[in-house]
């Protein structure tokens, strides 16, 4: 190799470095804001935990009576010790453009077309929701592509994402609760 | 006055009945079900169909039917069950038919703890009503890691059955308003090719169809147990082999060795398609499948 050749490759790899730096602390940043995020979630459920402990367990019956007491239950539990909860305890300012970037993808071309077009056709009428409040039970539940589902973290059982127009919702299904909202996540 | 009830409850046996032609064989020892879907509203549409599933008990005698989702529309209540559940299809709860229910958009997931479900508490489940026939209710509407790893575990393990998968959002459709859900195929069709499913029941579109067979499966969806989209189905779609959208629709079912029996029937009693479906292994052998 000439000394030419070297000083080039010297002045490539110098000019590349800033860029893969920059890389590496993004997926350092990534790792960070989603470990912070599914520590936030198993926070909620270990209140939640503690809020059921004396809450009847959702069993299986003939009398749907049942279904909903228990479930009335529940969310009237969870409600009271999350009082103070507010919109971005779980979905928090970090975790809006990390999520905004991986579901980006899944919007895009012609499975991304038929994904917001899921979307957009399960979406319930115009409602209102709020963290800490039921999911109106008249209202459907909107389905949530695969595909979708594939790219968000991964939930423990009794969570869920819904999307409901362009909004991402956390909901606790056996209470009905909204636990929280990321609202605009969906690109348009 | 007894004698004029009696003459009255004939007459809209009668009128129910009308029409009732049965095209399926009833062979000894076969397995018999019916299936709805969109069924929970209610109202007088639901209440047509169930009144001839009632009335084609009585010739066919299924011991079981299978719900493809939005089992009870809006609210779910407990009058909401009793009036878009078991209110309509008493005689068939009556007689011992038990449905087993998949969810819809509409369907909140605590209905799996409601036993006449027969869900076992799961949004998705297996059953195996009979020897050789085994079913899969998954829940189309939230189709996770861990249903799809269930689902993949379940097909293998199920050996030579005939392998009956259904669910609420149809992966092949020529509705105008919904169309085929291409995601939720992507991430099914390709279990299903692998372990050889032989049929896929859906419903979310508000009409009939029984797709053309796709990668060797048969798609039916079967959507308008009480409620109808009139003309929502594309004409001339290239998936249709057949297709029914002028009125409401259920469908009985009878699997007797490799041949699984169909017919179609509308909300007045008249059969509006029927056919044969060969299972795969055996259709490899046999030379068509026989619709008409």
């Amino acid at each position: 190799m000439t000394l030419s050749a070297v000083a080039v490759a010297i002045t490539v790899a110098w000019a590349a470095y800033p860029h893969a730096q920059a890389q590496e602390e993004k997926v350092n940043r990534d790792a960070r804001v989603l470990a912070d995020y599914q520590k936030r979630v198993e926070g909620y459920l270990a209140l939640q935990r503690q809020a059921l402990k004396d809450v009847p367990k959702l069993e299986q019956t003939d009398d749907p009576a049942k279904i909903q007491a228990a479930r009335d239950a529940r969310a009237a539990a969870v409600r009271k010790a999350r009082a103070g909860a507010a919109q971005g305890d779980i979905f928090t300012a970090e975790v809006r453009p990390l999520f905004r970037r991986i579901l980006s993808p899944e919007t895009k071309g012609a499975v991304g077309e038929d994904t917001k077009r899921t979307i957009k056709e399960d979406a319930p009428a115009r409602i209102s929701f709020k963290v800490n409040a039921s999911y109106p039970e008249d209202q459907p539940l909107p389905t949530v592509p695969p595909n979708v589902l594939a790219s968000l973290p991964r939930l423990p059982e009794g969570l869920e994402y819904r999307i409901v127009r362009r909004h991402l919702i956390l909901r606790d299904a056996e209470a009905n609760l909204i636990v929280d909202i990321l609202p605009n996540v969906m690109p348009q | 006055m007894r004698r004029l009830m009696l003459c009255l409850l004939l007459t809209g046996a009668a009128a129910v009945t009308h029409g009732q032609d049965l095209t399926l064989p009833r062979a000894d020892g076969s397995t018999r079900f019916a299936v709805i879907g969109d069924g929970g509203t209610g109202g007088s549409g639901q209440q047509r169909i169930a009144d001839q599933l009632a009335a084609y008990r009585v010739k066919f005698p299924f011991e079981f039917a299978i719900m493809l989702g939005d089992n009870l529309y809006g609210r779910e209540r407990p009058r909401d069950y009793e009036e878009k559940f078991e209110r309509p299809y008493k005689p068939l709860l009556d007689a011992g038919v038990k449905f087993y229910a998949s969810l819809g958009n509409h369907d909140d997931p605590p209905q799996r703890f409601y036993k006449l479900f027969n869900m076992g508490g799961q949004r998705y489940y297996t059953f195996r009503p009979s020897r050789g026939v085994r079913f899969f209710a998954l829940d189309s509407n939230y189709m996770d890691q861990d249903q799809l790893a269930w689902l993949e575990k379940e097909l293998a393990a199920s050996g030579s059955d005939w392998k009956i998968c259904f669910f609420h959002h149809p992966l092949y459709s020529s509705g105008e308003h919904h169309g085929s859900n291409i995601e939720l195929r992507e991430q099914l069709e390709p279990l299903f090719v692998k372990h050889a499913v032989d049929v896929v029941f859906t419903g979310h579109e508000h009409f009939y169809e029984r797709v053309k067979p796709q990668q060797g499966i048969q798609h039916f969806v079967a959507g308008s147990s009480a409620k109808l989209r009139r003309g929502d189905l594309k004409p001339n779609s290239e998936l249709t082999a057949k297709g029914f959208d002028q009125g409401y629709a259920f469908m009985i079912v009878e699997i007797a060795g490799d041949a699984m029996h169909f017919q179609t029937i509308d909300g007045e009693g008249k059969t509006v398609d029927s056919g044969v479906v060969m299972r795969r292994t055996a259709a490899a052998k046999e030379p068509a499948d026989r619709t008409g």
